[in-house]
Order: C-alpha cells, then sequence, then structure tokens
C-alpha cells in the first residue's frame, strides 16, 4: 500500500468534501432571492383582530382632566395610538397621521373620534395634553393615567411600553418605548383593527368609512 | 500564471493606497436643515432635521449648540418589530469618509431639550454643528409644517 498516495487523496477528497459544502451554503444563502426575482414592496395595511376582543373597563383622566372610559367614546369609532409629548420626531407623526385620515373622511371626520393615549403620565400632564392634541386639531382626545391602568389598558391591545434611561445631565429627559400600532375600536367599543406605523391614512380612512356606514 | 498574480495584489494594494480616507480631513457640509413647529408647550421638545454631506475623511458629530434649546443630541427612533424605541445615539454620530448622513422623520434626528422659545412655521434659528475634528459648523434652520 502506498500511504503517502492514499494519504493525498484523502486530503483531497476531504478539500473537495468542503469546497462542495462552502458552494452548497452560498448557493443555498442566495438562492430564495435568485428563484424570487426582484420583489414588490408590499404595501401595508389593517390586520384584523380575529375574535371579539373587550376593551378594559377602566377609567382614564382626559385632556380636560375628566375621567374618561372606553364605554363613554361609544357611539363613535375611535383612532387610538400610544406615544407621548416628549417625543419630537415619530409621535408628531402619528398625530399628522390622524388628522391626515379624518381630512379623508371628509364630512364623516367628526363621527369619529382620534385618541392620544400617553404613556407617560409624569411630564403629560391634562393641560400639556390638550395643547398637544388640540394643534393637530381641535376635536383631537389625549388621555392618561396611573402605570398599572396604563398597563391594563395597552395589554389590552397587546402592546407594551417601557421607560427608557435618560441622558444623565438631564432626569427629565427619559424616552419611552411604546407600541407603534395604530388601533381601531368601533361605536359599540370593540376592538376592530390594528395598523402598523406607516400604514397609508386612506386605507385606515377606508376602513372607518366602512364603520361609519353601518 | 505568477504575473497575474502579482498584478492582482498590486492593484488591491494600489486601490487602498492613494486617497486612503482615514488620514484625510473630512469636508463637512450641511443642507436642508429643518425643525416641527413645536405645540407652545412650556418645558417642549423640538426636533431638528438635516443632510450631512462628508466629501473627506471620517468624522463624528459631537454636539449641538443653540440658543433656542437648553440642550440638543442626536436620537434615533427604531420601529422594532412592532415597538417604538427613541434612543440617544450615544458617544456622537459617525460621519464616514465620502458619505451623506441624513437625519430624516422616523429615523435619526436632533432632539432640542428645555426649548427656550416656541416655534412657530416659518421661523428660522441657528444652531452650531460641532464635530470630533474641531470644524464648528453653523446651520440656519427653518421651521415648517410638514
Amino acid at each position: 500500500m502506498n500511504t503517502k498516495s492514499d494519504g493525498f487523496k484523502v486530503l483531497v477528497g476531504v478539500l473537495a468534501g468542503i469546497a462542495a459544502i462552502v458552494v452548497f451554503g452560498l448557493v443555498l444563502s442566495f438562492a430564495p432571492e435568485l428563484a424570487r426575482g426582484a420583489q414588490p414592496t408590499p404595501t401595508p395595511g389593517g390586520v384584523p383582530v380575529g375574535r371579539y376582543r373587550p376593551l378594559p373597563d377602566v377609567t382614564l383622566t382626559n385632556q380636560d382632566a375628566q375621567p374618561m372610559s372606553f364605554s363613554d367614546l361609544r357611539g363613535k369609532p375611535v383612532l387610538l395610538a400610544f406615544g407621548y409629548t416628549h417625543c419630537p420626531d415619530v409621535c408628531p407623526l402619528f398625530m399628522s397621521d390622524m388628522r391626515k385620515v379624518k381630512r379623508h373622511l371628509g364630512a364623516d371626520g367628526d363621527r369619529a373620534n382620534f385618541l392620544l393615549i400617553s404613556v407617560d403620565p409624569k411630564r403629560d400632564t391634562p393641560d400639556v395634553l390638550k395643547k398637544y392634541v388640540s394643534a393637530f386639531d381641535p376635536t383631537f382626545l389625549g388621555a392618561t393615567a396611573d402605570d398599572a391602568t396604563l398597563k391594563n389598558v395597552i395589554y389590552a391591545f397587546d402592546g407594551i411600553f417601557e421607560i427608557g434611561p435618560a441622558s444623565p445631565d438631564n432626569p427629565n429627559s427619559y424616552p419611552v418605548s411604546h407600541t407603534s400600532f395604530t388601533y381601531l375600536v368601533d361605536a359599540d367599543g370593540r376592538w376592530q383593527m390594528k395598523y402598523p406605523f406607516g400604514t397609508p391614512t386612506d386605507i385606515i380612512a377606508r376602513d372607518m368609512q366602512a364603520l361609519l356606514s353601518k | 500564471m505568477i504575473g497575474l498574480i502579482f498584478i492582482c495584489v498590486l492593484s488591491l494594494v494600489g486601490c487602498g493606497l492613494p486617497g486612503n480616507a482615514s488620514s484625510q480631513p473630512s469636508q463637512i457640509a450641511v443642507e436642508d436643515a429643518w425643525a416641527r413647529p413645536t405645540v407652545g408647550l412650556t418645558n417642549a421638545v423640538g426636533g431638528v432635521y438635516l443632510v450631512i454631506e462628508n466629501m473627506g475623511g471620517p468624522d463624528k458629530l459631537t454636539g449641538i449648540s443653540g440658543d433656542v434649546a437648553a440642550m440638543s443630541s442626536v436620537h434615533e427612533t427604531k420601529d422594532n418589530n412592532g415597538m417604538m424605541q427613541m434612543n440617544e445615539v450615544q458617544g456622537g454620530l459617525e460621519i464616514p469618509a465620502n458619505s451623506t448622513v441624513t437625519l430624516k422623520p422616523g429615523g435619526l434626528h436632533i432632539m432640542m431639550m428645555d426649548m427656550k422659545q416656541e416655534l412657530k412655521a416659518g421661523d428660522t434659528f441657528k444652531l452650531t454643528l460641532k464635530f470630533q475634528s474641531g470644524k464648528d459648523i453653523p446651520v440656519d434652520v427653518t421651521v415648517r409644517d410638514e
């Protein structure tokens, strides 16, 4: 037996095997793209809530410092989102999207409610909330509650919120992370749809119009 | 064969040599600076967006100063699978060599805290952007509604 040449054959075999695995792996990782070709960006739309989801029977405080519960809002569909006023970038986007939805509804705009629930009761007092929401539209609503109630409410929408760390030199600068969806509740107080952030406002308005036509 | 390898190696090295970006000074220009109107709150926060173009070596935005707010820093918004997160960009904002860094709604932005005045659509104000290289770049910001 010529061990040198056998050894050499084994080495070549092993190297070839490794090379084959590497090539196979590369093909696998690129194959889906190769097979699919260019993909169009899907337009996000609403996600329907599959089954009846009741809203918690809790009391929030609204922008007029008055108690407000979800049953108080019955009679009109509500489009709501979670956010806070010390958020200069994306929370104004939520609010201006709500304003666009209301505009799409035209004359029916006043037959719906638009609500910002603040996840930052410490800084967002009723007075602050009122100035903030009414700057976008005088009919917009704002509400907040203590932490425990807020958790109850946000969990009912399958969401969460979390207070983040402040800048070391400014303890009042903390950010608050929160669910990025917008939620549609019908006039009977049932949660119907949720919309990923950035959903075109005409899609949301179309769904609200359907609720208003019932 | 050896000659071919030699040429390949030379061209790879050659690519690296001239304009070795990391040793060059940065050349920064700031454009399209705009801010949202604030909503007349005491202790309000403001958001500023702009475009930083760098035609030179790498740099870092390490500070922002201005008269309209007590403090400003760069923050980033991220939608992490349905969870909106907003965090300060720690240690300064990297401006890589030969790059454009865009601060725009839903992403990077300058957050101004403890505003000293209200901002209404049409107002303009000045900020100074400070870079690690020592550059202080004055910026004129226009307030506009989206």
